[in-house]
C-alpha cells in the first residue's frame, strides 16, 4: 500500500462517514429499544474515555520522551477520582439527575441559588479555557497529516499549496460542520445524545486498538522491553536520570484529577449522559483499566523512537513516524485513524457541551430578558433559537481554538498546551467541591473565587503561552509589567523556584479557595441558595426531598404554552396527557399541582438550564416573582413543627417519669397500709392477753362469794399486775407512735454520756443479781460529751442491758458493757455470752412486736417494742443503734454510736 | 462488613491510593533496579495502578446499593 496525503484525507472522511452512520443507528436504536446495548455500562465507560484525546495518543509519547514518567499523572489523577467514585462522582450524578443538570455551569448556577450571573461567568471562562485544548487537537491532526505527507514519496498531492495554518483551518471547519450535523439535530429534554455516545464509544475502541497495535509493533521491532530500555539508556535517554517526582508531578496529578470532574465534555459524558447510576460502578474500575491499557506502551514507544529515529524528530509524532520509518504503511494509516479518532471525539463532545452551556446560560436568558411578556416569539421559536445558538457557538468555539493555534503556532509540544486548559478548568474545582460538601458556601463568594482564579490563570498560565509569538508578552515575562518585578507571570510575589505549571496551579487554586472560604464566611446566602444548598447536601440521603419554590396557582393553559414553546408540541402534549391520566381529570380542568410544576421545571431545565427554566416558569406561575418569602415561611413553619414535636416529646418523657414515681409511691403506700394492719392486729393481740386474764379473774372474784382471802388476794394481785403490763404496753405504743411522727418533745443538752451509762448500769444491777448474771466491766471512755436527753439515753441503755440479762440463758451468764471514743464518735457496746440471735432473725430484730423465738420462750417478756423505740430515740440524737458481730463466738452485741458534741457547742440546744 | 465500614474502607482505599502516587512514598522507588529492563519506578507506578483497578473492581461490587433507582428520578418517563 502506498500512503499519500490524499489517501489519508479520503480515509478520514470515510471514517467520519462511518461515525455518522453509527450515530444515526445509535439514535434510532435507542428510540426503538431503550434498554439496549447502547445503554450498557461498557458503552458508558468507553464514552468516558473521550478523556484520552490526541494529547494521549500523540502527546503522551512526546511527554514521555521529554519528561519520562510524568505523562502518567494525566491518567493517574482520573484513576484516583474514579476509584473514589462513591464520594464525588456518585453525588454529582445523583444531584444532576435530581435537578436535571445539563452542564457544569448549570450545576454551579443551580447550587448557588440558580444564579444566572454565575452561569454566564462559568460558561465564558470555560469557552476561553478550552480554546488551547481544541487548538491542541487541531495541531495534532494537522501535524499527523503533515507527517504522512512529508514522508510520502508522492508529495503533498492535493495538499499542495496548503500550509500548516490553512490545513488547520480546513480541519477546524470540517470538525465544526461535523459537530453541527452530529450534535444539534434536536434539543433533547435531558441533553442526552445516545447516537453521539455510540460514535464516541466506537472511537474509543479504535484509538485503543491503534495505540496497542503500534505498541506491539514497537515491542516486536525493538526485540522486547529490555533491549528497548537499555538501548535508550545507552543513547542517553534514561528515565532514572530525570527528577520526576517533584512539584510538577504533584501539580499535574492534581490538575488531571480536577479535569476529569471539571472539563465540560467529561461532565457531559460522565454525569449528563449517564442513564443509570449503577453504570458508574462499572466505570469506576473499567475506566482506570482503559487508561492503564492506553498508557502501557507509551514508554516503550517513546524510548524506541528516541533511540532509533534521527535526532530532531518530533517525539509527539512517534506513534505515526515509527511505523512509517519501518515502511509499515497500513499500521501508520491505522495509527493516523486512531489519532484522528481521539481528536474528533474530543472536539465533537467538547463543543457540544460548551454550546449547551452557551445557549442555556447566555442566549436563552438574554432572549428571556428581551421578550417583554411571559414567553418568547411564536410557537417553535425557542427551540429553533436554541438550536441556532448552539450551531453558532460551535463555530465560535472552533474559531477560538483555531485562533489560539494560530497565535501560538511557534511552540511545538502538545502536552503543555493541554495543561494550560487543565489549569483553567481546575478553577471550577473549589466551587464544585463546596457545592457538594459545604452548606455555607455562598454564590457571591463562588463568583469572586472563580473570577480570581481565572485572572491568576490568565496571567500566570494562559498569557505566557503567547511568549513565542508576542515580544510584549516575552518582555512582561522577563521583567514584569511596567518593570514590577513581583508581578512576573511565572514568579508571582517572588516565588520563582517552582516549575511554571506548579507555580500557576499553586497561586490560582490557593487564591481561588481563599476567596471562596473567606467570601462565604463574610457574605450571606439568599433564600433560594439556602434551599438549593440543602437539596445538594441531602442528595445522597435515601429519600430525596421534593420542594418546589413555585406556587401552583398558574392555569394549565399557561403552563402548556410555555412547555410547548420549549419542549415542542409533541413532548408537551405527552407530558400533560400523562399528568391528566395520573390525576384522572380531563385536560380542560387540569389543576397543576406543585409537584407537576416542579416536574415541568425540571423538564424545562433539561432543555434550557435550571436558571432559565426557573425564571421562565416563575414569570408564568401566579404572575409574580418566586415567592421566596413563602419558601422561607414554609421553612419556618417546618422548623416550628419540629420544635413543637420536640416539646411534645419532652412533655411525654416527663409524664412517663411522673407516672413511674406515682407507681412507686403507691407501692410504698400499700406496703405501709399492710404494716399498719399488721400493727393493729398485733396490738389487739397484745392487749387481748392481759385483758382476758383480768376479765377471768374479776369474774371469779365476782361470782365466788366464799373465796378464801388468800386466793382472793392472789387473784387481785394478778389483776393488778396485768393492768400494769397493759398500761406499760399502751405507754410504749403511744411513745413509739409519737416518736415516729416526730411529736415527742424533749430537751437535748450537751451531757456526759458516760454518766447516763453509769445510771443505766446501776438500775440494772438489781436485775443482774436476781438472774445471777455477772456484769463484766469493759474498758470505758472516761468522759464523752454528746448532745442528748440524758433520761432518754438512759432508757435506751437500760433496755439494751436488761435485754442482755433477760435473754441470757447460759449457765454462767456474763454481760459486758464497754464504751470508747474514736473519729468524733462515741460508741457503747453491750455484749452478752448468751445464745445470740440466729442469722435469719437478725434483719427483723428491730421490727415492732418482734420478739424472736427466744423472746417467746422467756416467761416475762416485753411487747417487742423496746428495740424499735430505742432505735428511734438514738436516731433522733443523730446516732445509730445496730446489731453487730460480737467479739466471741456466741452472744449478741448491740452498738450505740453517737456523734460527739463540738467542744465549743452551746450547753443548751433546744430541738423539737 | 457493615455498610458504614465498607464505605470507610472505600474511602481509605482511595486515600492510600493517592498517597501511593505522591512523594515521599513514590520517591522511595528511585533506586537503581531494572526488573525486565524497566526502571523500578515505572514498574511501581504500573503495578500500583493495576492493584488499584483490581481493588476498585472489588469495591464496585461490594459497595452497597442504596436503592436509588426508584427514588432517583421520580416523574421521569421510562
Amino acid at each position: 500500500m502506498t500512503l499519500t496525503a490524499d489517501l489519508v484525507i479520503a480515509t478520514a472522511v470515510a471514517y467520519v462517514g462511518l461515525l455518522f452512520l453509527v450515530a444515526f443507528i445509535g439514535d434510532s436504536q435507542t428510540r426503538s429499544k431503550p434498554g439496549g446495548l447502547l445503554r450498557s455500562p461498557f458503552v458508558y465507560t468507553l464514552s468516558i474515555s473521550v478523556y484520552c484525546t490526541s494529547w494521549t495518543f500523540y502527546g503522551a509519547v512526546g511527554s514521555a520522551a521529554r519528561n519520562g514518567l510524568e505523562f502518567a499523572t494525566i491518567y493517574l489523577g482520573p484513576t484516583l477520582v474514579f476509584i473514589g467514585w462513591w464520594f464525588i462522582l456518585r453525588r454529582l450524578v445523583r444531584i444532576s439527575h435530581d435537578q436535571r443538570i445539563t452542564s457544569i455551569a448549570d450545576l454551579l448556577s443551580s447550587r448557588f441559588g440558580k444564579s444566572s450571573r454565575l452561569g454566564v461567568l462559568v460558561t465564558v471562562l470555560a469557552v476561553i479555557a478550552i480554546a488551547p485544548y481544541i487548538a491542541l487537537q487541531l495541531k495534532a491532526v494537522t501535524s499527523s497529516i503533515e507527517a504522512i505527507a512529508g514522508a510520502s514519496e508522492y508529495g503533498r498531492g492535493s495538499l499542495e499549496g496548503w500550509d500548516e495554518v490553512g490545513l488547520a483551518f480546513g480541519v477546524a471547519a470540517g470538525m465544526a460542520l461535523f459537530t453541527i450535523l452530529f450534535g444539534t439535530r434536536n434539543v433533547d429534554a435531558k441533553e442526552q445524545h445516545h447516537g453521539v455516545v455510540a460514535a464516541i464509544a466506537l472511537e474509543a475502541v479504535v484509538k485503543l486498538t491503534a495505540l496497542i497495535a503500534v505498541g506491539l509493533f514497537v515491542l516486536y521491532a525493538g526485540g522486547g522491553l529490555e533491549p528497548i530500555f537499555s538501548a535508550a539508556a545507552a543513547s542517553g535517554h534514561d528515565i532514572h536520570a530525570s527528577q520526576t517526582f517533584g512539584d510538577r508531578w504533584i501539580a499535574s496529578l492534581l490538575l488531571a484529577a480536577a479535569a476529569i470532574i471539571c472539563l465540560p465534555r467529561q461532565f457531559q459524558v460522565t454525569v449528563v449522559e449517564n442513564s443509570d447510576e449503577s453504570h458508574l460502578r462499572t466505570a469506576s474500575w473499567a475506566f482506570p483499566a482503559y487508561m492503564l491499557a492506553m498508557s502501557l506502551f507509551i514508554l516503550p514507544i517513546a524510548l524506541y523512537g528516541l533511540s532509533t529515529l534521527p535526532s530532531g524528530s518530533n517525539p509527539d509524532m512517534f506513534v505515526l513516524t515509527l511505523p512509517l520509518a519501518a515502511g509499515q504503511d497500513g499500521l501508520a494509516l491505522f495509527a493516523f485513524i486512531g489519532g484522528f479518532s481521539s481528536a474528533t471525539s474530543m472536539i465533537i463532545l467538547e463543543s457540544i457541551a460548551l454550546s449547551i452551556m452557551v445557549s442555556n446560560h447566555i442566549v436563552v436568558p438574554v432572549m428571556l430578558r428581551l421578550s417583554a411578556d411571559d414567553g418568547a416569539g411564536d410557537g417553535l421559536g425557542v427551540r429553533r433559537l436554541i438550536l441556532n445558538a448552539r450551531r453558532i457557538s460551535i463555530i465560535l468555539i472552533l474559531l477560538l481554538g483555531f485562533s489560539y493555534f494560530y497565535l501560538t503556532r511557534g511552540s511545538d509540544a502538545l502536552a503543555p498546551i493541554g495543561l494550560i486548559s487543565f489549569t483553567g478548568v481546575a478553577q471550577f474545582l473549589p466551587a464544585i467541591l463546596a457545592a457538594l460538601f459545604w452548606r455555607e458556601a455562598s454564590g457571591k463568594a463562588a463568583i469572586a473565587a472563580i473570577a480570581t482564579g481565572f485572572v491568576v490563570w490568565l496571567w500566570a498560565s494562559f498569557m505566557p503561552s503567547f511568549a513565542s509569538s508576542s515580544p510584549l508578552v516575552a518582555m512582561i515575562m522577563a521583567e514584569g509589567p511596567f518593570g514590577i518585578d513581583w508581578l512576573r507571570p511565572q514568579a508571582l510575589f517572588g516565588l520563582d523556584h517552582l516549575d511554571p505549571l506548579a507555580h500557576a496551579v499553586f497561586w490560582s487554586l490557593l487564591l481561588n479557595s481563599a476567596v471562596l472560604v473567606i467570601g462565604s464566611l463574610l457574605t450571606s446566602q439568599s433564600a433560594l441558595e439556602h434551599v438549593q444548598a440543602t437539596l445538594f447536601l441531602n442528595a445522597t440521603r435515601r429519600t430525596p426531598t421534593e420542594t418546589s419554590p413555585l406556587r401552583g396557582s398558574a392555569t394549565a393553559d399557561d403552563l402548556f404554552l410555555v412547555a410547548r414553546r420549549v419542549l415542542g408540541h409533541a413532548r408537551a402534549v405527552a407530558l400533560f396527557s400523562e399528568e391528566a391520566r395520573q390525576t384522572g381529570m380531563p385536560w380542560t380542568t387540569l389543576e397543576p399541582s406543585p409537584a407537576f410544576i416542579h416536574r415541568l421545571e425540571r423538564e424545562l431545565a433539561g432543555s434550557i438550564g435550571s436558571a432559565s427554566a426557573h425564571v421562565m416558569l416563575s414569570k408564568v406561575v401566579s404572575g409574580d416573582a418566586v415567592s421566596l418569602e413563602e419558601v422561607m415561611q414554609m421553612a419556618d413553619e417546618t422548623q416550628q413543627a419540629i420544635e413543637h414535636s420536640q416539646a411534645l416529646e419532652r412533655a411525654s418523657a416527663q409524664l412517663r417519669a411522673t407516672a413511674e414515681k406515682l407507681e412507686n409511691a403507691n407501692r410504698q403506700l400499700r406496703k405501709v397500709d399492710l404494716q399498719k394492719d399488721e400493727f393493729l392486729s398485733q396490738v389487739s393481740h397484745e392487749v387481748r392477753t392481759p385483758m382476758t386474764a383480768i376479765r377471768a379473774f374479776s369474774e371469779i372474784l365476782l361470782s365466788e362469794k366464799d373465796l378464801d382471802p388468800v386466793s382472793s388476794r392472789r387473784f387481785m394481785s394478778t389483776i393488778h399486775r396485768e393492768s400494769l403490763r397493759l398500761t406499760s404496753l399502751l405507754d410504749e405504743i403511744l411513745d413509739l407512735s409519737a416518736l415516729e411522727r416526730g411529736e415527742r418533745m424533749w430537751e437535748a443538752r450537751v451531757v456526759d454520756a458516760e454518766a447516763a451509762l453509769d445510771q443505766a448500769l446501776r438500775v440494772c444491777d438489781a436485775l443482774a443479781r436476781q438472774n445471777g448474771t455477772r456484769m463484766a466491766r469493759g474498758e470505758r471512755a472516761g468522759r464523752a460529751m454528746v448532745s442528748a436527753d440524758p433520761d432518754r439515753l438512759s432508757q435506751v441503755l437500760i433496755n439494751l442491758i436488761s435485754n442482755a440479762i433477760k435473754y441470757n440463758t447460759t449457765p454462767d451468764p456474763v454481760v459486758e458493757v464497754r464504751s470508747f471514743v474514736g473519729e468524733g464518735v462515741y460508741s457503747i457496746e453491750v455484749v452478752d455470752n448468751g445464745p445470740g440471735i440466729p442469722e435469719e432473725e437478725r434483719p427483723r430484730i428491730f421490727d415492732k412486736f418482734y420478739r424472736g423465738r427466744q423472746g417467746e420462750a422467756v416467761s416475762f417478756s416485753g411487747a417487742g417494742l423496746g428495740l424499735p423505740i430505742s432505735r428511734e430515740i438514738v436516731a433522733r440524737m443523730q446516732g445509730t443503734l445496730e446489731l453487730v458481730d460480737g467479739p466471741g463466738p456466741g452472744g449478741a452485741c448491740f452498738r450505740v454510736r453517737l456523734p460527739l458534741a463540738p467542744a465549743e457547742a452551746e450547753p443548751e440546744i433546744a430541738t423539737s | 462488613m457493615t455498610r458504614r465500614k465498607l464505605v470507610a474502607a472505600a474511602f481509605f482505599f482511595t486515600l492510600f491510593g493517592v498517597l501511593g502516587f505522591l512523594p515521599p512514598i513514590i520517591a522511595l522507588f528511585r533506586f537503581d533496579a531494572r526488573p525486565f529492563g524497566v526502571p523500578v519506578e515505572a514498574v511501581y507506578v504500573f503495578v500500583l495502578w493495576g492493584l488499584l483497578v483490581l481493588g476498585a473492581r472489588w469495591f464496585s461490587r461490594a459497595l452497597p446499593e442504596d436503592g436509588t433507582q426508584a427514588a432517583q428520578r421520580p416523574g421521569e418517563e421510562p
